[in-house]
């Protein structure tokens, strides 16, 4: 059994690695909450912790039996590289008023219930936060075989980060401040394109291009600093 | 004996860099990702050297200069669109990066194939990617060409020397692969750069006392040289912010794949690649040198 705190880790992952296999040849996909169904070429995610729902199996052993169902859905040549825990069993176990809804519903009851996913990449940093599962699956597509501590999801707040400690706001920012060099080399010659004031004997044209050029260093400095992790 | 000795310190150039390539890369043991993508195991400084080594080519010397001369303020696009290119790569290189990494990529045709799951695409890029080099080789070897014709007083059969300069390239580059290459652009890019601040610096103070002077000398012969003509007309603003905004655009190929998505090496959240971008700016700063050239010209 998994304890209480890697729970929910371990339940999104192992609900996300199989479902990664099982999107590994499929075209596209949508997610479910605790139905399994298969639309062609649609594959369903079985992800029954998402949202923490008291209706969804999200006990280990229920775990065992989502993960063989979705088995049954990753095509053969798949199926060699998936591990098999527990037996097969019917559809039954699943309860009736678990529904089924796309990313856009994931994203819409993440969005009301304040919950953020976020992923930590292969390299073992958290580098992105995800409101979309939908999402967060395709960024997660190719590290199966890495080290599974190299690839969790989880709820921010389980961790006492807050959407603020991410790196969206600092991607804006970074973004922001090479916005500036960038306008300011593209439409800035637009408004510049003149000899007077000459400055240091240049013609302002260009002594206006040359400072960018240089001020360019020190802006992307400043949006490197900003993204770098802390 | 002119010639002679102009040769010789060609000759002697080539063989220092080739020489130090080949070194560099002798304990390496090769295979196909150590010799396209040096192992992606290149840091920021190293990739910025290889970075100079595709920025300061035939262009920088003939083209930049031949620009400046020839049309006066057009040829700012020049130190404009790199530093464009530095700013959009420094967002676009991670992702790139980490795509080439999970997929371990290549080339850019292998990035297109995986990213949108169409291997015809990726021929068609791989195709087009040799199709349009080229122009671009032709370029570089008409540089050769006016070089050992200059150097040998006319003396050299310019067919020759661009077979000769063709061969050698790539000899060298079958034998040492990117690492190599990246080994023989510290000595090319020393030279270049000493040549980049002679040309852009000291002519233009010998011969008219101070950049000023140029400039001074420039508007009493061309008094509209250093203004862009207005609207759309033939090299107006319209044609320099699309100039830049397209070019700029097309170099993050360089920037980004060829740079640094595939070659660099892992650090924590692309932190290098970004630092390869915030760098790379640099090589616009050498470049307005070449427009003093010109101009002085």
């Amino acid at each position: 059994m998994i304890g209480p705190e890697k729970s929910l880790d371990s339940t999104i992952w192992n609900a996300s690695t199989f479902t990664i296999q099982a999107l590994a040849k499929s075209e596209g996909f949508c997610a479910s909450v605790g139905r399994l169904s298969r639309s062609s070429p649609r594959i369903r995610l079985i992800a029954p912790s998402f949202f923490g729902s008291g209706d969804c199996p999200s006990e280990p052993d229920d775990l065992a039996v989502l993960e063989e169902r979705t088995e049954q859905l990753i095509p053969t040549d798949h199926k060699a590289q998936s591990p098999s825990r527990g037996s097969p069993q019917s559809e039954s176990f699943l309860p009736q008023d678990c529904q089924t809804i796309g990313p856009n519903g994931i994203r819409r009851r993440l969005s009301a219930t304040g919950r953020y996913l976020k992923s930590t990449d292969y390299i073992g940093q958290a580098s992105r936060r995800y409101r979309s599962p939908a999402r967060m699956a395709r960024k997660l597509l190719l590290p199966l075989s890495t080290n599974r501590n190299r690839n969790q999801l989880y709820f921010m707040e389980d961790r006492g980060e807050t959407p603020e400690s991410g790196e969206d706001r600092s991607s804006l920012a970074s973004f922001c401040v090479a916005a500036i060099p960038f306008l300011a080399l593209t439409i800035g010659p637009l408004f510049a394109n003149r000899l007077e004031p000459r400055i240091f004997g240049l013609p302002f044209l260009l002594a206006y291009l040359i400072f960018w050029v240089l001020a360019t260093r020190v802006f992307m400095l400043v949006a490197s600093w900003v993204r770098r992790p802390r | 004996m002119k010639s002679f000795v102009a040769l010789a310190v060609i000759g002697g150039v080539i063989v220092e860099t080739a020489g130090l390539g080949i070194f560099g890369v002798r304990k390496i043991k090769m295979d196909p990702a150590q010799f396209i993508v040096g192992g992606r195991s290149l840091g920021a400084i190293f990739l910025w050297l290889l970075m100079a080594g595709e920025v300061y080519t035939s262009f920088t010397f003939l083209g930049a200069a031949g620009w400046a001369y020839s049309k006066g303020a057009p040829a700012f696009y020049i130190i404009c669109y790199l530093t464009v290119a530095c700013i959009l790569s420094f967002f676009y290189l991670p992702a790139i990066w980490r795509c080439a990494h999970r997929h371990d990529l290549l080339t850019n045709a292998d990035y297109f194939a995986v990213k949108y799951q169409s291997p015809l695409l990726g021929a068609l890029v791989a195709l087009v990617g040799v199709v349009f080099l080229v122009p671009y080789i032709t370029l570089q070897l008409t540089g050769i060409q006016i070089l050992l014709q200059i150097a040998g007083y006319g003396r050299i059969d310019s067919v020759l020397a661009a077979g000769l300069a063709f061969g050698l390239i790539v000899a060298f580059v079958l034998a040492s692969g990117l690492r190599g290459a990246a080994w023989a652009s510290m000595v090319k890019d020393a030279l270049v750069l000493g040549a980049v601040l002679f040309a852009g610096i000291v002519l233009p103070v010998q011969f008219f006392g101070s950049p000023k002077g140029v400039i001074d000398q420039v508007l009493l012969v061309h008094p509209n040289w250093m203004t862009l003509v207005g609207g759309t007309s033939n090299f107006g603003t319209v044609w320099f912010v699309s100039t830049v905004l397209l070019t700029g655009l097309w170099w993050i190929h360089v920037a980004a794949f060829d740079g640094g998505s595939l070659r660099s090496k892992e650090r924590r959240g692309g932190q290098a690649q970004r630092d390869h971008s915030s760098i790379l700016s640099n090589h616009a700063v050498a470049r307005l040198l070449c427009w003093f050239h010109g101009s002085a010209d």
